[in-house]
């Protein structure tokens, strides 16, 4: 685990007070912060508090949800996420996503794998590249003998190394990941974890967890978020602090964070 | 009016009163609405009864009346499925393809005549057959896309495009539109007797005759629909359109 240095990170993200509502529902609000290249930057904080919202942002992925709105700025390297002229499909291709719950397509371990690159035409040697990323994900050696089997028949930990290897396949530059454990038994968890870490060498990692021993175990920097109530009563999430993941956790500045950090170490 | 049309009338109205009377012992509700739909089926039928009377004087208006019923069967197929007017076009031409391709094989094989007579209500059957599959294939696309959101947006993620995302839903969605068609011809003549074949028989043609008219329909039903099934689940979004519960490109 390394920590960041702005020189040698370059910024792959830069959120300018970002604000993400479901129709009249802001859900989260006024984000600024900046994701560093090659780093895993964790997002933790109390359920509903607009983690994943704010995850999903990164990728486009929200323009599924008709009603979701973004406000304010949404960089990635340089260019406007929400600009005119942006393809969400170029943009999905370099910014891949690991979803809760795995979920691996109803087709075989190989086309899995294969989905990504076959969209994008590529006719290279396609078993080569299921090896080679199947092999990143330490899953090769488990199912090398099974590659037309159908990934549904995998154990959950597996699938989920499967989604991220199907990930690996398109060459992304930012794999988000939303409580990629979440679903997963203390084994399958750590092995996630070893390979969060060995993938921060070459990607650009965004994970949403609830689970804060695991943001310490993993993430260089983490970013605490908690949910505010206005005068309606009505909850948004709020970026409350952004840190080093060891200066976060020993040394926060923000009452909230102190109190969110013992409460669920305690 | 001849002898006919006032015998039937008589009958109607017996069979009708009747089914008031067993309501009414019977204590069901509904009885205003059955006045109602059987009204309607008289109004219509002697409309339309009247309409391909004419038509059959004047053959080219049949093509009029096809087109109309595409049209119309493309807008109530797509209200069923709650698309938008792009979905309203590719479902017209599902439809379209998959009732010419029948059409085209029976009249060119000769197996009915190339008249009005004969290819105006086996076209008819093939659009209203085509119509009820592409409701049944368009809804239960979008239905599956729904269901399996998490893996759609799987797709999605790796940069598909809505549509390439549905179309991993597809041929799901068209196989299990095919299924009530499949029973229906596999149970045909042993659990209903078709309405064609019943039909001929009233009319006075001879059983076979009227088993050969029957077995066009339904085989020409299964291509009808398989066309219909296919095209539908491909042209259309997989993802209602805004306002619908669900989002689009
Ligand atoms: N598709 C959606 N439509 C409407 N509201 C949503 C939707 N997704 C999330 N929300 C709301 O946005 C808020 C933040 O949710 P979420 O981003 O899932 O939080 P977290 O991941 O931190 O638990 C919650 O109040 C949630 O109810
Ligand atoms: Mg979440």
């Amino acid at each position: 685990m390394s920590h960041g240095d702005p020189k040698v990170h370059p910024e792959v993200f830069r959120l300018e007070d970002v604000s993400v509502s479901y129709g009249e529902q802001l859900a989260v609000q006024d984000v600024t912060m900046t994701i560093e290249a090659r780093q895993v930057t964790a997002l933790i904080g109390p359920s509903g508090c607009g983690k994943t919202t704010l995850l999903r942002c990164l990728n486009r992925l929200n323009d599924l949800i008709p009603e979701a709105r973004v406000g304010g700025l949404v960089s990635y390297r340089g260019t406007d996420l929400y600009g005119p002229g942006v393809d969400p499909i170029e943009i999905r291709q370099r910014i891949g996503m690991v979803f809760q719950k795995p979920n691996p397509f109803p087709k075989s371990i190989r086309d899995n794998v294969a989905y990504g690159p076959r969209l994008r035409h590529e006719k290279a040697d396609l078993d080569e590249l299921v090896e080679r990323c199947l092999t990143r994900v330490g899953l090769w050696d488990e199912v090398r003998n099974d590659l037309g089997r159908s990934a549904l028949q995998l154990s959950g930990g597996q699938q989920q190394r499967l989604v991220i290897a199907r990930c690996l396949a398109v060459d992304p530059d930012v794999i988000l990941m939303d409580e990629p454990a979440a679903s997963l038994d203390p084994i399958a968890t750590e092995r996630i974890e070893d390979l969060m870490v060995e993938l921060a060498a070459d990607y650009t990692i965004v994970l949403v967890t609830h689970n804060l021993q695991q943001a310490t175990r993993v993430a260089d920097h983490t970013a605490f978020f908690a949910a505010e109530f206005d005068e309606q009563g009505a909850r948004r999430g709020r970026l409350v602090e952004h840190a080093p993941t060891a200066v976060l956790f020993e040394d926060p500045q923000d009452q909230r964070t102190r109190d969110y950090i013992a409460g669920r170490f305690a | 009016m001849n002898e006919q049309a006032i015998r039937t009338g008589i009958a109607l109205a017996l069979l009708l009163a009747a089914a008031l009377a067993v309501m009414t012992y019977g204590g069901l509700a509904y009885r205003r609405e059955l006045l109602v739909a059987a009204l309607r089926a008289l109004v219509q039928l002697v409309a339309v009864a009247l309409i391909i009377a004419w038509i059959f004087t004047h053959p080219q208006a049949a093509f009029l009346y096809l087109g109309v019923m595409l049209v119309v069967a493309a807008y109530t197929s797509n209200r069923r499925i709650g698309g938008d007017s792009r979905d309203r076009l590719g479902i017209l031409l599902a439809i379209f393809l998959g009732a010419s391709a029948t059409v085209l094989i029976v009249a060119v094989t000769g197996a009915l005549e190339f008249s009005a007579q004969s290819l105006l209500p086996f076209s008819a059957q093939m659009i209203g057959g085509a119509m009820t599959t592409a409701s049944l294939a368009g809804v239960r696309l979008r239905d599956d896309v729904k269901d399996q959101f998490t893996v759609f947006e799987g797709y999605v993620a790796l940069g598909a495009t809505y549509r390439q995302a549905g179309r991993e839903f597809s041929q799901r969605a068209a196989e299990k539109s095919l299924f009530p068609t499949l029973d229906q011809t596999k149970s045909a003549g042993l659990v209903t007797l078709p309405g064609a074949f019943v039909g001929m028989l009233l009319g006075g043609a001879s059983p076979l005759l009227a088993a050969q008219i029957q077995l066009l329909v339904l085989i020409g039903l299964l291509l009808v629909q398989c066309i219909t099934a296919l095209i539908t689940t491909r042209v259309i979004s997989p993802l209602a359109p805004a306002g619908h519960g669900g989002a689009r490109a």
